[in-house]
């Protein structure tokens, strides 16, 4: 009931009732992978209403910053929680040389690790080259390409010519996004999928986990 | 052919004419040219364009010999990398500085301001700004060393000037030799947009509107009068063309609900103060904001163009049509990575959805920052092809229209404003005439909020 009460708080975007239940359900002793999973599903809920276009990015940037609170709440006990439940992915993503901006790619990050996805975050204004050597270091299931900048879309195209020259474009999924982008340019470019938004990214990282 | 000062009358009439949804000949062309023209010119870095105003101009001069066409330019020919280095700023990521000579000038997502401290700001907007978040900003405006400060203005000043004079030069000899003439003359932010761009950054800003909006709209209030003033510095009532530009940045991300509390009333209040003076206004609504739609049917008919980046058009057409001017429809990405052919086919489909509407005017869809060249030329080929609306252009004088009514306006005092009331006593006993000094005292206060408002940016 509380578990459910908490997805609830989460989905209504009621960050402070949200954390004050966390803590209670933490004080109680209750195990930190059913919080998270409770958590999880209340952030499905907002993606939901999201995708209805009932919540915008404001909606978003909230949820994320609540959830990332609480994930600092429950702090160490989490990391044993998170280890038995399963993880939905690998994803490595960057903002693509010669482009410093990361709320984009942030606002994804939080998404996609609030759904499950494990994410290695490079930062922004990274080398095709850095991104390569991250991809045979990490190994992941997808790689998640950013850029805000129309100029920058250059950087987009470069990072997976460079996979294929590097012979890595058949080892990782290629999912693109950012202002700039369409679903007509991701496929000209030679990417796997195109993130139209923040969200989703989380159910085009799903589809693109089936083909894995 | 048509002399030059007959074609600029013209051009600037067209823009007038589709801003007051009147009939004319053609769809009018405004070129948002960005930084673009230095990739154009390709002869120098983009460092180099934003240290040296001359290499700025070059570049533009090389894209305006090859495409003159353009109705009107929205792009103040500008090099303001040596004004920030001056005083200091952590505000942006400049080309050779913090990034490759070769990327482009950006604004990454900081945070200058706590969350508890929107009370001083609403307490004392113009110290708070000035004392608090200006020294965060720039290093060089500094608490610890007057010296330091006085010289870093003195420089910004200089370095305004220099700037302004060469500026003027330039397009005096553009509107001369290609008759194009600079779209906008001042920018103003709704208050909500400086809130978040320049003092609480992005990402904790929106998350303010969710979590304090009552603190927002109380900071909002305590701005819009300033930001208003602002705004109209320098400009005569009356005068319609070039317009105040209003780029929005906030407004896409956030709910109709949100908007109507945080960010409606402010740009609502701000666009009638602006028209009612006589001016026009050109909001740049940037990302998706289908959702505000409905809400800009109640802009002022005829005085304002909503200028679009993402948004339906089609939907636009819908809520707006015979009521705001409508700008964009070409898509930057089309520009840098398309085809002739799909710059074609845009052209048409948009002219298809505007042939029968004279509030249009034709932009790309936010500044030019990579275009193929080839695309450039089929954009113009495909506007003369399809850009033609049948009706009469009424050419009128270059000159501004001048209302009388403008006039009778008063400007309200403001919270950058130190009156002459407040600082009369420090004068002690003034043997002449007391109206002279404190006329004197209050002009001048007035014409250096632009340059005020400048440093307050930087």
């Amino acid at each position: 009931m509380k578990y459910e009460q908490l997805a609830q708080k989460i989905a209504d975007l009621e960050a402070e009732a949200a954390i004050e239940l966390v803590l209670q359900l933490v004080e109680s002793g209750e195990e930190p992978a059913a919080i998270l999973a409770a958590c999880r599903k209340g952030m499905e809920g907002v993606g939901k209403r999201f995708e209805s276009g009932e919540y915008f990015v404001a909606d978003l940037m909230l949820s994320a910053s609540s959830f990332q609170e609480i994930m600092q709440l429950l702090g160490p006990a989490l990391s044993a929680g998170i280890r038995q439940m399963e993880s939905k992915g690998k994803v490595v993503i960057a903002t693509v040389k010669e482009d410093i901006h990361d709320i984009g790619k942030n606002l994804v990050i939080a998404m996609l690790s609030a759904n499950g996805f494990e994410v290695i975050d490079l930062g922004v204004n990274v080398d095709p080259d850095v991104i390569c050597k991250a991809v045979i270091r990490e190994q992941p299931h997808i790689l998640a390409l950013s850029c805000l900048l129309t100029s920058t879309l250059d950087g987009i195209e470069a990072t997976i010519a460079e996979l294929a020259k590097q012979g890595l474009r058949d080892k990782v999924k290629v999912i693109v996004g950012g202002a700039p982008l369409t679903a007509k340019l991701a496929q000209q470019f030679g990417a796997d999928a195109y993130g139209e938004d923040a969200y989703d990214a989380v159910p085009q990282c799903l589809a693109l986990m089936e083909g894995v | 052919m048509v002399p030059k000062n007959r074609l600029l009358a013209e051009r600037i009439s067209r823009l007038r004419a589709a801003i007051r949804l009147k009939e004319h000949d053609k769809v009018p062309l405004v070129g948002n040219l960005g930084f673009w023209p230095v990739k154009y010119l390709n002869k120098y870095t983009m460092q180099e364009a934003f240290y040296n105003i001359d290499v700025m101009a070059e570049s533009y001069e090389a894209v305006l010999a090859r495409w003159s066409q353009w109705d009107a330019l929205t792009t103040s020919v500008t090099s303001r990398a040596p004004l920030l280095d001056a005083v200091g700023s952590r505000r942006y990521v400049i080309p050779g500085r913090q990034i490759s000579p070769y990327a482009d000038y950006q604004h990454p997502d900081q945070s200058f301001m706590e969350a508890d401290e929107y009370d001083q700001l609403i307490q004392n907007p113009a110290g708070f700004q000035a004392e608090v978040i200006l020294p965060r900003v720039c290093a060089r405006i500094t608490k610890s060393s007057l010296y330091e400060t006085i010289k870093a203005i003195a420089k910004v000043y200089t370095y305004t000037q220099q700037l302004q004079k060469k500026a003027g030069a330039y397009w005096e000899s553009w509107a001369e030799r290609y008759a194009i003439s600079p779209l906008m003359r001042n920018v103003f932010l709704v208050p909500v947009d400086l809130i978040i761009d320049s003092f609480r950054g992005f990402n904790k800003g929106l998350v303010d509107i969710k979590l304090r909006p009552a603190k927002i709209v109380e900071a909002s209030h305590a701005l819009l009068d300033s930001l208003i003033h602002g705004g109209m510095a320098g400009l005569p009532a009356g005068q319609d063309f070039p317009v105040l530009y209003n780029p929005q940045h906030v407004s896409p991300f956030i709910s109709p609900r949100d908007y109507d509390r945080v960010y409606w009333p402010f740009y609502k209040r701000m666009v009638d103060e602006f028209t009612g003076r006589g001016h026009t206004v050109w909001s740049v609504f940037e990302g998706v904001q289908d959702q505000h739609l409905e809400r800009l049917q109640d802009l002022p008919a005829g005085k304002v163009v909503a200028h679009f980046e993402g948004t339906d058009l089609a939907k636009a057409k819908r809520y707006l049509s015979g009521k705001i001017c409508i700008a964009g429809g070409m898509p930057n990405n089309i520009l840098a990575k398309g085809t002739p052919e799909d710059v074609a086919e845009q052209v048409k489909a948009v002219m298809k959805l505007f042939a029968d509407e004279p509030g249009f005017i034709m932009a790309a869809d936010g500044g030019l920052n990579s275009a193929k060249p080839e695309n450039i030329d089929a954009w113009m080929r495909a506007l003369e092809q399809y850009g033609f609306l049948g009706g009469k252009l009424q050419v009128e004088e270059v000159a501004a229209d001048v209302s009388p009514a403008g006039d009778e306006m008063p400007l309200q005092k403001e919270s950058l404003i130190t009156p002459w009331e407040q600082v009369r006593n420090e004068f002690g006993e003034i043997k002449g005439d007391e109206e002279i000094i404190g006329r004197a005292w209050e002009e001048l206060e007035y014409s250096a909020l632009g340059l005020l408002g400048m440093i307050l940016r930087a």
